[in-house]
This record gives structure tokens, C-alpha cells and sequence, in this order.
């Protein structure tokens, strides 16, 4: 059997097209987040050290993870999915109510040009874990500034691992 | 005739224009919202969305955890499967029409050419240039042992096809822009040095060649040998002295069928081995 490079386009074009109509009608087809973050489950051996010790798993019933927040959320969005005010955050990262309600994490880079260490999403995922109290085990050397440990110092929920962390984490 | 010939030749010119137009216009239309501008009727997708080779990377992770990495959605995935179904049947097709960074070098190695007739194609010997062929496979193999240590796109620092179409947006990493600009200067002497040294989607793209269901096939018996195909040939296979094109650098771009390079009707065609050229 032999094809025209003209039919072979049209052939794959049409399976090409059809392929991603078919998953968009049943809703496979995702070309943007549904920001729905990944949620955290109780470990059934919690007991073992005393206190319970959520940890990552998709679809269970707990809190939302903090390691799964994007840099394409924004900080109002945030604050509605993980319950940590805006206000707070706001104070946090230094920006105005009005502000932060758009804010995406993503952008926090800009605000910090000069920063010694990078302040990124990845400091935002710190804040909320230490603001919450909830495990977050940073994929990178991350940092926070002294506005953001002033919020967790106040109104914060770290355990012993995560204060300590933050002693030697925090821009001046 | 001739004009039909023609327009045929230029199919691939106007599929590859589209591409391009498509990725260009998504990337402005995210830039534009980041901007605070939104254009009315043109959906807001990020080109990690759009990228099959997303789909490839995130594929541990999607295996391990039900979740894909940061940045990327159920249509790289998706796109992935696509296009890895058309390159069963055949071949490289997304390298040779549509992907945009391939089509960029292809349109500055056309500026080469004139710029410099005498060194372009010339610069690598063809003996080091199979062998650097095969450093691909260990950016392939690299990137996705990286992606899946890491769990992020480690390859988005070096990758110029996202500096192509994000240099506006300040999101890009130096190194990648550092990589564009080497690409698009050995552009100007090499026929795509990006896809024929180091992408890995093409790496692995390419490995469908060796059992690609449509390769492009010469009958000897009505070959007139008078090495069109090779030189129409982008990647510098000698189609002219092969039965069927398994190579794995076949971006099957068909420049060297009848009708584009080949003069001789029902020569170099892509078929099954049933198709009655099987040498």
C-alpha cells in the first residue's frame, strides 16, 4: 500500500484532531490547572511518633497539600484553599490586601530582584506549610523574608524541625 | 505538471508555517494576560500545555503518583500518545512538520546557504556527524532521569524551543537563551544541529523509524541513481542506497520522494512492505 505525502498528512491531521476531540468530550482534555491541589492524608503509623503526620496522597479527605501549590495560583486563591488569611499572606510577602488578592506566587521573584536567596513559590509553599503547621519538606534550599517569619513568629503553627529551619532560612 | 509538483513541495512550507503561527500566537496570548491584556477568542494556553514532550517527562511521576508535574496538563500527556501513535505509522511527522524549533533552524539553514554556499553542510564531517547523532539519546536519557530525581522541568533551563517562544516573558533561564543563540548560529552552517545532535523528543521519535508501518521506500529497479534524494535529504541520509529509510534520523519531512526530490514517478515512495517496492 502506498500514501502521497499529502494523504499521510491529511491521515495523521484527522487522527491528531480526533484524538483531542475525543478527550475533550469526555473531559480528559486539560490545557490549564483546575487548582485543585493534591490533598494530605493521616499516615495509619502516625502513632508511632506521637502526633499525626499527614502525608501526600491524591483524592483522600484531608488538608490540601502545601507542596502542591503552582506558581500560577494567586495568593487569594491560596488563601481560600489552604484558609490561611489574606491578609496575612499579604503582610507576609509585603503587598497591600488589594494587592495579594491577584498576586500569583510566580511573580514574588520580581518583588525580591535583590534578594540574596530566591523568594519564589517555593517560599510561598514554606509559609503556608509553617502558617499551618503541616509537613512541607522544600525541594530546594528555601528561603523566606523576615516579614513572612514575622507572620509565622505571630500567628504561625511550626513545630520544633520547622522553627528551626526557619532560624537559618530567613533573609534580613 | 510541473506547477502541481510544485504545490505539492510546498505543503510542507505552509504545514510548517501553521505550527509555527499556532505556538507563536499561544505564546503571545499568554504573554499578553500576564500583561493584564486579554484578546477576546484566543484561549489562554500555556505552551508546556501543548508539548508532547512534557508528556514524556511527566510519565514517571504520572506512573508513581497519579499526578503530573508542575506546569504541565492532561494534553501534553495526551499529545504525547497522539503523536507517538502517528510515529508507529509513520515516522517523525511532528519533526518534520510541525515542530517549531525544527522549522526555525530549517529557515535559517536556508539563510546559511546563501550566506555561505561554501561551508554550509560542510562544517561536520559525516563521520562525526553520525556519531554526535547519537548524543541525543543521552540528553533523552538524562532529562528524564533528572525530571524524575527532581520532579519538576529541569529541562525548560536549556530548552530553546521554550526560549524561542517565552524570550518576552522574562521567565527564561540565561542557559536557554545561551543554547537558542548557539543553535541559531551553527543554524546558519548545519542543517537543524538541534534535532540532529541533541533533542531528545526527536530522539526518541526517531527510534519509530526502525519500525515505522509507512517508511520511505526506493524501488532499485526504476532508480535512475542520480543522488536527488540524498541531496534533498536534511539529515544526510543516503536514501539512494538504501531499500527502505529505517534510519533513525528520518525526520520524515518527504523531501525525497517522487514528486519533490526524486524526478522518477513511482520511485522513492512511502509505503508497506506490500506496497510492491521491497527490494
Amino acid at each position: 500500500m502506498k500514501l502521497k505525502p499529502q494523504t499521510v498528512i491529511l491521515l495523521a491531521s484527522l487522527f491528531v484532531i480526533a484524538g483531542i476531540a475525543a478527550t475533550m468530550a469526555t473531559g480528559l482534555w486539560q490545557t490549564e490547572s483546575d487548582k485543585i491541589p493534591r490533598k494530605l492524608t493521616v499516615a495509619e503509623d502516625a502513632e508511632n511518633s506521637g502526633q499525626t503526620q499527614p502525608t501526600a496522597e491524591a483524592g483522600s479527605t484531608a488538608q490540601y497539600d502545601p507542596a502542591d501549590i503552582r506558581g500560577s495560583y494567586t495568593f487569594g486563591e491560596i488563601s481560600n484553599l489552604y484558609g490561611v488569611p489574606l491578609t496575612h499572606i499579604a503582610q507576609a510577602f509585603g503587598l497591600t490586601y488589594a494587592q495579594a488578592e491577584g498576586f500569583q506566587a510566580k511573580t514574588l521573584e520580581s518583588r525580591y530582584p535583590d534578594a540574596e536567596q530566591e523568594i519564589g513559590t517555593a517560599s510561598v509553599r514554606l509559609f503556608v506549610a509553617d502558617y499551618l503547621g503541616l509537613p512541607y519538606t522544600p525541594t530546594e534550599d528555601t528561603w523566606l523574608p523576615k516579614t513572612a517569619a514575622d507572620v509565622l513568629g505571630a500567628s504561625g503553627h511550626m513545630n520544633a524541625d520547622q522553627t528551626a529551619y526557619l532560624q537559618t532560612h530567613t533573609l534580613p | 505538471m510541473q506547477k502541481k509538483l510544485k504545490n505539492r513541495g510546498k505543503l510542507r512550507l505552509w504545514v510548517q508555517i501553521g505550527a509555527f503561527a499556532v505556538v507563536e500566537i499561544l505564546a503571545l496570548v499568554k504573554w499578553l494576560k500576564e500583561l493584564g491584556v486579554s484578546i477576546p477568542f484566543f484561549p489562554e494556553i500555556s505552551l508546556h500545555a501543548v508539548c508532547p514532550f512534557g508528556g514524556v517527562v511527566t510519565l514517571y511521576d504520572f506512573a508513581t503518583t497519579g499526578a503530573l508535574l508542575p506546569k504541565l496538563h492532561s494534553a501534553a500527556l495526551i499529545l504525547m500518545f497522539l503523536g507517538l501513535f502517528v510515529a508507529l505509522f509513520f515516522g517523525p511527522l511532528f519533526c518534520g512538520y510541525i515542530c517549531p524549533l525544527g522549522s526555525f533552524q530549517e529557515w535559517i539553514g536556508k539563510l546559511g546557504r546563501k550566506l555561505f554556499p561554501k561551508r554550509y553542510g560542510k562544517l561536520i564531517s559525516p563521520k562525526v556527524d553520525r556519531v554526535l547523532g547519537y548524543l541525543r539519546y543521552g540528553v533523552l536519557a538524562a532529562v528524564v532521569y533528572q525530571t524524575a530525581v527532581v520532579g519538576k522541568l529541569v529541562f525548560q533551563d536549556v530548552d530553546p524551543y521554550y526560549a524561542l517562544f517565552n524570550f518576552l516573558t522574562g521567565e527564561v533561564a540565561v542557559t536557554a537563551l545561551v543554547v537558542l543563540l548557539l543553535v541559531m548560529v551553527l543554524s546558519l552552517f548545519v542543517e537543524r544541529p538541534w534535532c540532529r545532535y541533541l533533542c531528545p523528543y526527536g530522539a526518541l521519535l526517531g527510534l519509530f523509524n526502525l519500525i515505522r508501518i509507512f517508511p520511505v521506500r526506493r524501488k532499485a529497479s526504476t532508480c535512475i541513481h542520480c543522488g536527488k534524494c540524498d541531496k534533498a535529504c536534511p539529515m544526510n541520509i543516503p536514501v539512494s542506497q538504501k531499500a527502505a529509510v529505517r534510519d533513525p534520523r528520518c525526520i520524515s519531512c518527504y523531501e525525497c520522494v517522487s514528486g519533490n526530490a526524486c524526478p522518477v514517478n513511482d520511485t522513492v515512495t512511502i509505503s508497506t512492505s506490500k506496497g510492491g517496492n521491497a527490494q
